[in-house]
């Protein structure tokens, strides 16, 4: 039950997100936008890679 | 008109190839597997391959520390070696609600900190004990190799 809510609520406001990002008047930018911009930048590049690295350890190493 | 002129070609800002094709200079291994990896056959056949042979892993062993490594140091290799063709920075945001996208990731962090902390249990799921009935099977492990690959693959082509 615990795990059915969880995966919800992360679910659910991810797709909120995704939703209001693409609706025109929105202020909320889209999630392709925040992507293009972690991406456009070193730090952002490293970070990115860093958090693929640490989901690659976390769920298939540990 | 261009009888006395050699012909060259410019394959990226700094490797030139004469027209005959044969390679004055040798491009860098970085370079290679960044060229290698931006085929859409050979990503695909990496992150398949990965798939079928990391299915096999299992946690908290050694098996999978050596082939996420290997991957890790393919990717990074690959990604310095793509870095000359990589897109413009896009402009600056027009918009100014990258708050609500920060919330959302510390929302992510703090829940999945706080599980940990309190034991990564039955009542407090991180997220790696909610993907547990998946991965540890072997279809969804491989499965879920190929997707984690893939999107480091997508990282070096971006």
């Amino acid at each position: 039950m615990t795990r059915g809510i969880t995966i919800a609520v992360f679910a659910a406001t991810l797709l909120g997100a995704t939703f209001v990002g693409r609706t025109r008047r929105s202020r909320v930018p889209a999630a392709e936008e925040v992507w293009s911009l972690l991406m456009g930048t070193r730090t952002g590049r490293v970070l990115t890679v860093g958090f693929w690295a640490w989901t690659g350890w976390h769920f298939f190493c540990r | 008109m261009t009888d006395d002129v050699d012909i060259i070609e410019t394959i990226g800002p700094t490797l030139t190839v004469p027209a005959d094709g044969r390679s004055e200079l040798s491009p860098p291994a970085s370079r290679r597997a960044a060229d290698w990896l931006n085929r859409r056959g050979g990503v695909l056949t990496v992150a398949i391959g990965f798939g079928l042979i990391g299915g096999f892993t299992r946690s908290f062993t050694s098996a999978p520390y050596m082939l996420l490594g290997g991957a890790l140091v393919a990717v990074v290799i690959a990604m310095v070696g793509n870095r000359e063709r990589r897109l413009p920075r896009p402009p600056a945001p027009a918009r100014r609600g990258y708050v609500v996208w920060g919330l959302i990731v510390a929302f992510f962090s703090s829940a999945e900190i706080g599980n940990v902390v309190l034991g990564s249990g039955r009542d407090h799921p991180s997220l790696s004990v909610l993907m547990d009935p998946v991965i540890n099977s072997y279809p969804g492990r491989a499965t879920a190799l190929f997707v984690w690959v893939w999107a480091g693959i997508e990282l070096v082509r971006r």
